[in-house]
């Protein structure tokens, strides 16, 4: 028992250290002095920090890409969580096929959805800009929200519902007093996702930007240019601020009741 | 559902690599929303209608050194998006061009340009150097005694190898067929490698423009020659900086490149140097600037501006010095060094340029470019 | 006790098509029309950097007589089997190990696969393309602790590059359903079967395989799907024998101008995502006759528990 179970810990390690090992590398080769990024590190410095500072460009990709997820979300959640909501309760007939038509933009790869897209825009003579962009995202977390709150939603345990209905509630005050507080951690979690996609996304982006780039599309002309350490700084901020962004959610989510 | 035009479809689709030490905002072309209106230019429009002057280039072409002052002088911006090669430029300069103020047109994508009547013919009377520029450049740039495209620069692309793999310098193109330069070859993702293989299969005897227009029959056999290179192939580049961190990251030791990459690479101590083969083949361009037909009239002003003060003596001096093609403008030598001058062929501009075959459209563009993505697609002989 | 759907009365339908309908709508001009359009534009032709609405079947023909297409297909098709599979065989133990063998924090370990994500997809390949140079840093490594003297040129641009890149990029999106679907194994099933006298083998593929089986090829059909669409690994670390059908086919709407050829593979490369999505489901259903798990949302579901 003790071989075989030091061999599957030995090998789940081994995976988790190729998963994390070129990240890891990537946030210390952000430190170096030497543009080729070699073995063994022959200097630091943080000079390519200070490039990304003062990259003003790439700023403003930034900006974009805010904006660009911020529209994307909140469209998504307001289309998304009524139809993860009629999803859960309802039947009817065309249930199925839906539910995997909602589904397609998550699972398609990400070429076939951007090319139909951009040919669907280019026919309805729609000029390429933030705004394709944004409608491409919007289907993309379309499907992430409705994913992720179809999840949370069956864990859910009705009973609370129907205490609160006994109690006199209508269903309007139901769902606004007892079900979407309790929700709130699930959605906080479609959304959290929903912007990870969103800041991340290439494949789909690619075939319909505009004139103005997101953060991502930048990175992508970075790099097809050429290899250098500044890539490794955007890398580092990123990650950095992410699990900055992730200590301070579940810190504010520990004040949540828990829904289970 | 009438005619869509595709080049507008290839637009919204196109990636565009930029630099970030320049400082340039990075662009994909958008396509545009409709059959385009030309508008016919104010010419009395202050220039400081225009904010921001987007320009359609190659790197390097927008270095601080003359960006800069321009921009503080007329306080407009210049946002410069990046080519790749010369048949995505055909495919930018079609779809309108509404987005860009002033566009590159190279030698290679000129001829189709034209054709679809994509630039908007250049006002010599607003041209201040055009006086100064060689008949033969401006030859490149005129269709129909109308003048589209200024020349501003200009080189025979030049073969570049690693001394240290190659004791005596190569001689002719044959070499990146060699074995012994198995996984050694960077390729540049252009209609130039259909030139290259051309060459070697003699296409180019007894005419070297012939390769402009090869039969189908000639293109199979251009297509079976490149695939029987590719396990030489390290990589298929198609950036300027693609191309320079494949030599400073020492992946290649042979392959055609840009002669600004290469000094590039030489300031930077990397061992590489620069030939051309006596039977080199159609890599000659010129670069000059022209103005798309469907630019904005606010701009137009400004586009002149730019074009002026490039072509100007100080800034093509300034170009050859940094950037290191030929300048177009012969009055660049009075502010640069004898062994610059020689090197740029400043003072026998007519005879180098009757020694090179200049890249133009081939007859055929679709063609090639459909074997160019097959050979890109095939697996290795 | 719990009420699962509630049949529609007249009085509910208005209610459920308002709450559907914006999204349905959304999703039919954002997802169906566009899969029209494009549809229908592998039939047209290009002209003079036009497209024509003309029918005609010259993209499926080019497709299936010049040989370099259907190669292509062929090959990306191995290329995503062999990443499906390898991040199958490392995703499983990791899944197995978080689920059953870590006592306290699991959550935490969780946490860090799904971290890992926050990098980017495309910085995570990026990253590959500084280790694998040939004076990058592996190379680098290598040749200074001598066990090699040379750079190992097929670390990059090479099939190896891209199998290896996708098979990283596509651990942590597989491991999240697998994960998820071991985690709801009762733990008494494994102590029954030891009770039996079944070796943690035996447990293993008799009791946790089956049960997870759905978590599992929902990961595996998600990494190959991942793998097959995927035109950015072979543009950064790819070399001139990594080209994918991805890429050809994202290739024809850049400066190619051909728009239908491009429709045509794109189809073609939908058909067989559809495919891959309805296989797991048609498969367990075939394979554990009578599974407890709902075939429609088994393939789907567990990739949702992500987070």
């Amino acid at each position: 028992m003790r071989a075989s179970s030091a061999a599957v810990w030995a090998l789940g390690l081994a995976t988790l250290l190729f998963i994390y090992a070129p990240i890891t590398l990537v946030i210390i080769y952000s430190f170096t002095a030497d543009q080729t990024m070699t073995y063994p590190v022959k200097g630091w410095s943080v000079s390519w920090y200070e490039a990304v500072l003062a990259n003003e460009p790439l700023h403003e990709s930034f900006r974009n890409s805010v904006i660009v997820a911020s529209i994307s979300i909140s469209v998504a959640l307001l289309l998304g969580i009524p139809a993860a909501l009629a999803l859960d309760r309802f039947d009817f007939p065309g249930k199925g096929l839906l539910e995997r038509l909602l589904v397609l933009p998550f699972v398609l790869p990400g070429m076939v959805l951007g090319v139909a897209m951009l040919a669907l825009f280019n026919l309805a003579g729609i000029k390429l800009s933030l705004i394709t962009v944004i409608v491409v995202h919007s289907t993309l977390l379309l499907s992430v929200v409705i994913l992720q709150m179809g999840v949370g939603l069956k864990r859910w345990d009705r009973r609370l519902e129907q205490a609160a209905s006994d109690l006199g509630a209508n269903e309007w005050q139901v769902f606004w007093h007892v079900l979407l507080p309790n929700l709130r951690s699930v959605v906080i979690g479609a959304v959290l996702l929903g912007l990870t996609f969103s800041l991340d996304e290439v494949t789909r982006t690619f075939f319909v930007t505009g004139v103005d780039n997101t953060l991502p599309m930048h990175i992508f002309s970075m790099a097809r240019q050429r290899i250098s350490p500044e890539i490794n700084a955007v890398a580092s901020l990123l990650f950095g601020t992410s699990l900055l962004a992730f200590l301070i959610a579940t810190r504010v989510g520990r004040h949540r009741v828990a829904e289970r | 559902m009438g005619k869509v035009p595709l080049a507008r479809l290839a637009l919204g689709a196109m990636l565009v690599v930029t630099a970030c030490g320049t400082g340039t905002a990075p662009s994909a072309p958008a396509s545009s929303s409709g059959p385009a209106v030309s508008s016919a230019p104010a010419a009395t429009e202050a220039a400081d209608a225009c904010k921001e002057l987007h320009i359609l280039t190659w790197e390097g072409f927008t270095l601080d050194k003359w960006k800069v002052p321009f921009e503080s002088k007329t306080g407009a911006k210049v946002t410069a998006t990046f080519l790749t090669s010369g048949d995505e430029e055909i495919a930018k300069l079609l779809a309108g061009g509404d987005l860009y103020d002033v566009a590159t047109a190279s030698t290679d994508s000129y001829g189709a340009v034209v054709k679809a009547g994509a630039l908007r013919p250049l006002d010599r009377s607003r041209l201040q150097n055009v006086k100064d520029i060689p008949e033969f450049l401006l030859a490149l740039g005129t269709t129909n005694d109308q003048l589209y495209n200024m020349p501003w620069n200009w080189d025979a692309n030049p073969f570049l190898y690693d001394p240290k793999a190659f004791p005596t310098a190569p001689t002719s193109w044959d070499i990146l067929w060699d074995p012994s330069m198995k996984g050694k070859v960077a390729v540049w993702d252009d209609s130039s490698l259909i030139y290259i293989a051309a060459t070697v299969l003699g296409f180019d005897q007894p005419d070297p423009k012939a390769v402009f227009s090869l039969s189908d029959a000639q293109l199979d056999q251009v297509l079976a020659k490149l695939i029987e290179l590719k396990p030489n192939i390290r990589k298929i580049w198609a950036s300027g900086g693609e191309l320079q961190s494949l030599w400073t990251n020492g992946e290649v030791s042979a392959g055609l490149g840009w002669t600004y990459i290469y000094n590039q690479l030489s300031a930077a101590g990397v061992s590489v140097k620069a030939t051309h083969f006596a039977r080199h083949g159609a890599h000659a361009w010129m670069d000059g600037w022209s103005i798309p037909k469907d630019a904005s009239a606010a701009c137009e002003n400004l586009a002149y501006e730019w074009i002026n003060t490039t072509t100007s003596p100080e800034v093509m001096a300034q170009e050859g010095e940094f950037v290191g093609y030929s300048p177009a403008n012969p009055k660049a030598k009075d502010s640069l060094t004898p062994e610059l001058v020689t090197k740029l062929h400043l003072d026998d501009m007519e005879a180098f340029g009757r020694e090179i075959t200049f890249k133009t459209s081939p007859d055929r563009p679709e063609k090639y470019l459909e074997i160019l993505n097959e050979f890109k697609a095939a697996a290795g002989g | 006790m719990r009420e699962v759907y509630v049949t529609l009365r007249a009085s509910r339908r208005l209610q459920v098509a308002a709450m559907l309908g914006p999204g349905t709508i959304w999703i039919l001009v954002c997802v169906v029309l566009p899969g029209l359009v494009v549809l229908a534009m592998s039939f047209w032709r290009v002209e003079n950097y036009r497209v024509i609405p003309d029918f005609n079947l010259d993209a499926y023909t080019r497709i299936l007589t010049r040989p370099v297409y259907l190669d292509t297909m062929r090959k990306s098709l191995g290329i995503a089997a062999v990443v499906a599979m390898l991040t199958l065989l490392l995703a499983i133990p990791l899944a197995y190990v978080i689920a059953f063998k870590v006592r306290r924090n699991r959550a935490l370990w969780y946490g860090l696969i799904v971290m890992s994500l926050w990098v980017g997809y495309l910085l995570r390949a990026y990253a590959w393309r500084i280790i694998l140079g040939s004076n990058g840093i592996l190379n680098g490594f290598l040749i200074d602790i001598g066990v090699i003297r040379e750079p190992l040129t097929f670390l990059l641009f090479s099939p190896f590059a891209v199998v290896l890149t996708l098979t990283h990029l596509c651990l942590p999106f597989a491991l999240i359903p697998i994960f998820g679907a071991m985690e709801q194994i009762p733990r008494t099933l494994g102590e029954a079967a030891s009770d039996l006298g079944a070796g943690p083998l035996r447990s293993f593929l008799h009791v946790t395989l089956p049960m997870a089986a759905h978590g599992i090829l929902a990961g595996g059909s998600f990494a190959f799907i991942l793998s097959f669409g995927d035109f950015l690994a072979p543009v950064l670390v790819g070399g001139p024998d990594g080209v994918m059908i991805s890429n050809i086919a994202a290739g024809q709407f850049g400066a190619a101008l051909q728009w239908p050829l491009g429709s045509a593979i794109a189809t073609i490369m939908f058909v067989i995502v559809i495919g891959v999505l309805a296989a797991p489901s048609l498969l367990s259903r075939w394979l554990w006759r009578g599974a407890p798990r709902s075939a429609a949302g088994g393939a789907v579901a567990p990739l949702a528990e992500a987070k």
